[in-house]
């Protein structure tokens, strides 16, 4: 699996034909300061936090007898999805125009997407307040043109939680979206339309094929990142949108209870592999089918 | 690609290399330093609640005894202390500890070094100040919480946990903290138990009332600064609150909010020292020193929370008594959280409260 967003051709592109061992050899070094701090940094917690959870293995039972642990990491995989679904549909088009912008406008346009990079998570989650609380921008002005009678309940919902974290997740998948989209070529929807396609049909028959990868990458990089997500539910959420994590956080900091946090994170990480690579290999199969067909 | 490229990523390789190396040696070297004066690291809440312990204490204890202060933060992840305990080496000497039951657990896992009570007088605290591995310098209240432009005064305003829960003779929103330490206790108040009669909590009959007000609660808070923001923005009418961040509201931002101290829940912030600790004596004469009632009453000056020492109060006056949890004329309307059944209670408390929670 390449890495996120950049598209095998691209890499085929820059090798050149000849290898050398000595050359690998030299891009293998470049590698050395980021493995050392992956294994320090992450490996390592990884595999105490599962060395953790294996000292109290009855624990993997209790996750799995006490409804309310999978309910939770059911609604939270919920929570996730509808984000993606959000910022697929959000950021695609964008990412669209952007390959077909000027370089100037691109620039442009992926600082404005970055914006929300360089503000602080409980700034953005307030300005979400601002708009949509009972007494916010948003009700007032529905209020005002007579077109509800009374507030809208917009916040402290589900819609609060996924309005707050798709906006702060929109520039990963925008970001992914463009990269894989550059690469595809835009003379091939110019010789569909000469073979009689309409617009359209070129679109979907020939580009968003051809972002497949983009958008698969997008997504799974999407999903993840907002399954962990924490403070945005909690600030935003309502009773019901308590998070996977949510629950880690309890056991690891209130409770003291680090073998049953192990034994949730590791669950976590269990099921988001197996969401993402099993959607993968799903996804991979409906394509050889459709090749061979 | 050529050997020109090959040299420069080897030098790249062994620059990063040697950064890391110069990074370690670097640490190393402030570590062996030998400590010049006495000196101890106090970690504690951040924000305008630091900064009144440093006015009240810090600075003063500096200038009293020549012990230099250092100051961390942190926001009580206990996970965080734990794993300092287990590595070995402590960075801080005094912890602010809130969450009190969480405190007696960290006892329990042998995270917190005992306290030392020689100096200090048990019997000037006031009960439930005072555990064998925490020494609490102010209580903090939970407490019922409105403004005062929804029910003016001299108009009347909910006084109890049942007015709270009477969603008929107060209609509106209102918010409750998304945590059940403090919110069962509330829901018995409102169905009815007396305070003397709380604990051991009926949590049956805790969740049954909080059934009854659920509807009613269109927000629940997690963070201790969102009560009053709820309020000021007229999101809820009703909140349960930490006294002091409405106080804070109240006066530094002029928004008109109100307590009610009826049926408040007493807890304390508490100094404890991690296992482990370098500077254990150090830690100790800061405890003590904080333990006076002298300087107990100092912290009065910058925010409310009420001393933990009844004779700090003899000197204040009647508008500082006023907004003090602990204040005489305040203290006998509340109750005190009971830490240690929480303590011992509150892993299936808290999996039955998630469970209540996500039901429809």
């Amino acid at each position: 699996m390449p890495l996120f967003g950049i598209h095998p051709r691209a890499v085929h592109r820059t090798t050149p034909p000849t290898k050398s061992i000595r050359k690998s050899c030299g891009n293998l070094l470049l590698l050395v300061p980021a493995l050392g701090y992956l294994c320090i940094f992450f490996f390592f917690p990884i595999a105490f936090l599962l060395f953790q959870s294996a000292l109290a293995p009855g624990n993997y039972l209790r996750v799995l007898q006490e409804p309310v642990y999978l309910e939770v990491m059911y609604r939270t995989a919920k929570m996730s999805l509808a984000v993606t679904i959000v910022c697929l549909a959000l950021g695609y088009p964008f990412a669209y125009f952007l390959t077909t912008a000027s370089q100037r406008v691109v620039n442009l346009a992926i600082g404005v997407v970055m914006m929300p990079f360089w503000t602080s998570i409980l700034v953005r989650s307030y300005a979400w307040l601002v708009l949509l609380q009972r007494e916010g921008i948003i009700n007032k002005a529905l209020l005002e043109l007579r077109l509800i009678a009374r507030p809208l309940k917009l916040v402290y919902n589900l819609n609060g939680v996924i309005c707050g974290i798709s906006y702060i997740m929109l520039p990963y998948m925008i970001l992914v979206l463009y990269a894989s989209m550059r690469n595809v070529d835009l003379q091939l929807l110019v010789v569909a339309r000469s073979l009689g396609a309409t617009r359209l049909r070129a679109f979907y028959k020939i580009f968003v094929p051809l972002t497949a990868k983009g958008i698969m990458e997008g997504c799974s990089l999407v999903f993840i990142l907002s399954f962990g997500y924490f403070i945005t539910p909690a600030l935003l959420g309502g009773r019901e949108q308590t998070t996977f994590s949510m629950l880690i956080d309890i056991q690891m900091n209130q409770l003291l209870d680090w073998r049953f946090g192990a034994t949730l994170s590791a669950v976590l990480l269990l099921v988001i592999m197996l969401l993402v690579f099993g959607v993968r290999r799903i996804v991979r199969l409906e394509r050889s089918v459709q090749w061979l067909q | 690609m050529n050997r020109t490229t090959f040299i420069s990523s080897w030098k790249f390789a062994s620059f990063f290399l040697l950064a890391l190396l110069s990074c370690i040696a670097g640490c190393k070297r402030t570590h062996d330093e030998p400590a010049q004066t006495r000196e101890l690291t106090v970690c504690s809440y951040g924000g305008s609640f630091q900064e009144a312990q440093r006015k009240a204490f810090y600075e003063p204890f500096e200038k009293d005894t020549g012990i230099r202060v250092h100051e961390a933060q942190w926001s009580g992840e206990y996970a965080k202390l734990k794993a300092m305990v287990d590595a070995g080496a402590p960075a801080w000497d005094v912890v602010n500890g809130a969450e009190s039951s969480t405190i007696i657990r960290g006892a329990r896992e042998g995270i917190l070094a005992p306290i030392d009570y020689t100096g200090i007088d048990k019997a000037k605290f006031y009960p439930g100040a005072l555990t064998d591995y925490s020494v609490a310098f102010d209580f903090y209240s939970t407490v019922l919480a409105y403004s005062s432009q929804t029910y003016p005064a001299g108009r009347p305003h909910p006084t109890s946990w049942a007015d709270f829960w009477d969603t008929k003779r107060f209609p509106g929103g209102r918010s409750l903290r998304k945590d059940p330490r403090t919110t069962l206790e509330f829901a018995l108040l409102a169905d009815g138990v007396p305070m003397e009669k709380l604990y051991p909590l009926d949590i049956d009959r805790a969740f049954r009332s909080l059934d009854k007000i659920a509807p009613a609660v269109t927000v629940w808070w997690s963070s201790g600064h969102q009560p009053a923001q709820l309020l000021a923005d007229k999101e809820v009418v009703l909140v349960s609150a930490f006294n002091g961040r409405i106080w804070t509201a109240a006066t530094q931002d002029k928004i008109p909010l109100e307590v009610d101290w009826s049926q408040g829940a007493l807890d304390t912030d508490s100094w404890v020292i991690p296992k482990g600790a370098k500077h254990y004596k150090e830690a100790m004469e800061f405890i003590r020193y904080t333990s006076r009632p002298d300087v107990q009453l100092r912290l009065t000056k910058y925010i409310n929370y009420g001393p933990t020492t009844p004779e700090a109060y003899a000197n204040l006056d009647a508008a500082t008594r006023a907004m003090l949890p602990t204040s005489p004329e305040n203290r006998p309307k509340q109750f005190v959280y009971n830490a240690q059944w929480w303590a011992d209670n509150e892993a299936l408390v808290v999996e039955r409260w998630n469970k209540w929670l996500i039901e429809r």
